[in-house]
């Protein structure tokens, strides 16, 4: 009957609010503390934050194979064309 | 009867004990008339209000500051300079959903033409793609072995395909299905090992499946509306993983037991986007109110709202940078916002895909992002 599935989806909600309402909290204080602490004991690590040495960041750096795009293209071919004379010398 | 938190919890206990064993027979607290079954359900009705007003007002008492107040003595973050390092190309309609394998260099892509492509993004090749038998294929996952990728949408399924290192063979023929919802698939995560697969669906269930068997180990239940997304908890802080919903809520499951231990219901439409913080210790969510939002599961309360009044379209997709402090969403409006998650602002705006951004995910290492788009690429950005 609708009435008694109402009844049972009624006291599941109350019986789920009771185990949210005793849940253990700490203040917003101590939480944001500890979420400030995480972030400056880690950033010296997060290469998006501070950027990585030039060469350990594979995707700022070209690699040597196909399918680049604008001028790093370009540049690796001259590169190969020159390359290329030398060993015709 | 008003009472402190203690009396109407006896109250409140007393009734349901007796209307489950189907005594409608008065408690000393109540007058002297008998109890009827649509009075017991108002009487819920008023308690379950009770204990929602109790719930915020604990969670109000410690609310003793902001975040930004906490984080003003840290210092700003200087200006960034963020770009496309890699186009991939090669979907042929909207690109749903991404993931990183831990190899921090390829990447698995599905879309609304039914294909799923496995990239290596260092050189944009794509290593496979698979032909999936229905179109909106919303989620993908890879596996922490890098040996199978986990795909589904309107199928209602979740299947796993071993990637084979023969390019030649047919991946469709090894495929097994392993979970089966009623309703769309949204989301997908393997847990710890390629041995199972936390799915989230459109018909408000989330469930934990054995890849092996495709047998159901856990359904979690308590979303009234569609179920958008899903993460699972960094593997240091336990069994536990959070989603996010169409009806605007965002729950906190213990996976062993099935249980919603928190529940937050801050934002003022669909959540599409959740992710925890590194520590484990918060996660953000991103919605359709145009607000990324940051929760901490120790004070149990929204603890920082990022938004600006000149964003008004909704955040699709959201994730943190290694350390916590940057969080990277997603956009209907096509463009990347880069918050400061200590002090609310926004640190970096980043325009380059010319559809709604869908997918986004920081690499394994932190090294780069990706992101996903309507506009058929994704691009990853360092």
């Amino acid at each position: 009957m609708t009435s008694n599935s109402n009844l049972s989806n009624m006291r599941r909600l109350v019986d789920q609010l009771k185990l949210e309402a005793s849940v253990e909290r700490i203040k917003v204080s101590q939480a944001a503390a500890e979420l400030q602490q995480y972030c400056l004991q880690n950033a010296a690590k997060d290469a998006l934050l501070v950027g990585v040495p030039t060469g350990s960041n594979p995707f700022r750096e070209p690699r040597s194979c196909n399918l680049f795009q604008g001028q790093q293209n370009i540049r690796i071919m001259q590169r190969k064309t020159y390359i290329g004379t030398q060993k015709n010398d | 009867f008003s009472g402190s938190f203690g009396e109407v919890y006896q109250t409140f206990h007393l009734s349901i004990y007796m209307s489950s064993n189907n005594k409608f027979s008065i408690s000393p607290e109540m007058a002297t008339q008998e109890v009827q079954p649509n009075e017991t359900l108002s009487n819920l009705k008023a308690e379950s209000d009770t204990l929602k007003t109790k719930l915020e007002d604990e969670r109000a008492k410690l609310h003793d500051v902001e975040l930004h107040q906490v984080a003003e003595k840290v210092d700003g973050l200087g200006q960034f300079i963020m770009k496309t390092r890699r186009t991939l190309k090669g979907h042929g309609n909207k690109v749903l959903c991404m993931d990183w394998c831990k190899d921090k260099r390829r990447i698995v892509s599905s879309s609304q033409d039914g294909k799923v492509i496995v990239w290596d993004a260092f050189t944009t090749n794509k290593e496979h793609a698979v032909t999936m038998p229905c179109t909106w294929v919303m989620a993908c996952a890879y596996a922490p072995s890098g040996c199978a990728v986990a795909c589904g949408g309107l199928d209602n399924k979740c299947s796993v395909y071993p990637l084979s290192l023969d390019k030649n063979e047919n991946l469709a023929a090894k495929k097994k299905s392993v979970a089966m919802h009623t309703n769309y698939l949204s989301a997908c995560s393997f847990t710890n090992s390629d041995m199972q697969i936390l799915t989230s669906s459109g018909d408000g269930t989330c469930a934990l499946w054995d890849v092996e068997s495709g047998q159901l180990l856990q359904s979690f239940h308590g979303h009234a509306a569609d179920v958008l997304c899903l993460d699972l908890a960094p593997s240091e802080t336990g069994n536990t993983f959070i989603s996010g919903g169409c009806d605007k809520k965002a729950n906190v499951w213990d996976m062993r037991s099935g249980q919603c231990i928190q529940s937050f219901e801050t934002h003022e439409s669909d959540i599409n986007s959740v992710r925890y913080y590194p520590s484990g210790d918060a996660f953000a969510s991103g919605s359709d109110d145009a607000t990324c939002r940051l929760y901490d599961l120790r004070a149990d309360r929204e603890v920082a709202i990022y938004s600006k009044e000149s964003i008004i379209f909704g955040a699709s997709s959201v994730d943190f940078s290694l350390s916590g402090r940057l969080l990277f969403g997603g956009y209907n409006d096509y463009t990347i916002n880069v918050w400061d998650v200590l002090k609310g602002t926004r640190v970096s705006i980043l325009f380059g895909h010319e559809n709604r951004v869908s997918a986004l995910r920081v690499s394994p290492d932190g090294t780069a992002f990706c992101s996903g788009s309507w506009d058929h690429t994704l691009r990853v950005w360092a």
